[in-house]
């Protein structure tokens, strides 16, 4: 199934769009108490599933969740229908400060207790299923105890938490932070596995910024179609949150073109 | 000996948790400091403090585009010695605009009819973050 990150500046070009089978709206741009805008109840008039997608609920905090955060995802779910939550394993929030961006938590035993204690209490006060993505970092906590990967596999196994997986995030950490990519696939729990994000960066110098502002770079491409065969063709998200130029749509249509046709290659190669 | 046993994880998730708060906040301070911190690649977290400003300068750009539009080449500026003197945004980005509005107010460059522009862009549009947006309307 094809999706795409709902933002107001694509709506008219996703609403043209007839096999968009899901969309993701932004948890913090969005009224709870307010009915669905219009373009998403056109969108959910016709089929298309609404996923609410937070980044504030700071998982990876040293506090328990907000309730007022809680209540809030709560209740974009219910007014969108939608089936799941899903958040990032991050930390937006320390000391009364907000960063306004994902940050990284220090991969250590002791942490994992209370991201694990985090996420059983994010679930229990919520009525869908979560599920947690993985971050694209340009640093990494000194000291960590396991890498990525084996993380966020405990992670799940310890909450039951679904999986969001990133793929521009992953290349961006395995490109930046220097590790195998296929080491990383290979722990991850597919059974879990909602949906996988796919979103286009830049390079600058030796570094890949993950942007959500620019083109999908092939190498992201081609780690996509490794998670689409590795996963029996899950479901796949554009994201594009800025830079929005004229030709926008057509780049926008390209790219789910691409994903659409590597995601049925993928499952027409695992239906034979 | 259960209930022991219960109590003493809590008290040690307890501890962890503090430990946490302590460490995530002088990573935040140094990120919004762009300062150094021990044990740290400087280069990789001066990098994320820019990102995290430029990030900061987006949202704000975008949450208020005829701001940014009447301010012209100067927004950028502008925000620069905002985000000097508020290294650390305020909870929220509603929170983060309205300080930059505010300090815009106080060096008498906010555009007329900001108002009327940020409720049909941001609050219409978006429908989002109502509450802000009437109690900002209420204070004035």
């Amino acid at each position: 199934m094809l999706g795409i990150g709902w933002r107001p500046e694509l709506a008219w070009m996703i609403h043209k769009r007839k096999d968009i089978g899901f969309v993701e709206i932004l948890a913090e741009d969005f009224s709870s108490t307010l009915k669905p805008i219009v373009p998403i109840k056109q969108l959910i008039n016709r089929g298309v599933e609404v996923i609410v997608h937070g980044t504030t609920l700071n998982v990876g905090g040293s506090e328990t969740p907000n309730r007022a955060s809680l209540a809030h995802l709560n209740g974009l779910a219910r007014q969108h229908n939608s089936p799941l939550v899903s958040e990032h394993l991050a930390f937006v929030k320390a000391g009364g400060f907000e960063s306004g961006h994902l940050l990284p938590i220090q991969r250590t035993q002791e942490n994992l207790e209370i991201v694990v204690e985090n996420i059983l209490i994010a679930q229990e006060a919520l009525s869908v299923p979560l599920a947690i993505e993985n971050i694209a970092t340009l640093f990494e906590w000194p000291n960590n105890e396991m890498d990525e990967a084996t993380f966020l596999a405990e992670v799940v196994s310890r909450t039951g938490v679904s999986l969001l997986l990133d793929v521009a995030n992953l290349f961006a950490n395995a490109t930046n932070h220097k590790f195998d990519v296929d080491d990383y696939l290979k722990k991850l729990p597919y059974e879990k596995l909602a949906y996988v994000h796919v979103a286009g960066g830049i390079f600058k110098g030796q570094l890949y910024h993950d942007t959500h502002c620019h083109s999908i770079k092939n190498p992201v491409l081609h780690l996509l179609q490794k998670v689409c065969t590795t996963a029996g063709s899950p479901r796949v998200l554009l994201e594009r949150d800025g830079i929005f130029p004229a030709n926008l749509d057509q780049e926008l249509n390209h790219e789910l073109d691409v994903i659409k046709q590597i995601s049925e290659q993928t499952r027409l190669s695992h239906a034979s | 000996m259960l209930a022991k046993g219960a109590a003493q994880q809590r008290s040690k998730l307890s501890c962890a948790r503090a430990k946490l708060a302590a460490q995530q906040t002088a990573l935040m301070q140094a990120l919004t400091a762009h300062s150094q911190l021990a044990g740290f690649d400087s280069e990789r977290l001066q990098l994320t403090a820019i990102s995290l400003q430029q990030k900061r300068l987006r949202t704000l750009e975008h949450a208020h585009p005829c701001i940014a539009a009447a301010l012209g080449s100067s927004f950028t500026e502008l925000f620069n010695e905002y985000s000097e003197i508020h290294p650390i945004p305020g909870p929220g980005q509603t929170a983060d605009v309205l300080q930059f509005m505010d300090y815009l107010a106080k060096c008498d460059l906010l555009p007329e009819n900001h108002w009327r522009a940020y409720f049909l862009h941001y609050g219409w549009k978006f429908q989002c973050n109502w509450w802000h947006l009437l109690r900002r309307f209420k204070l004035n």
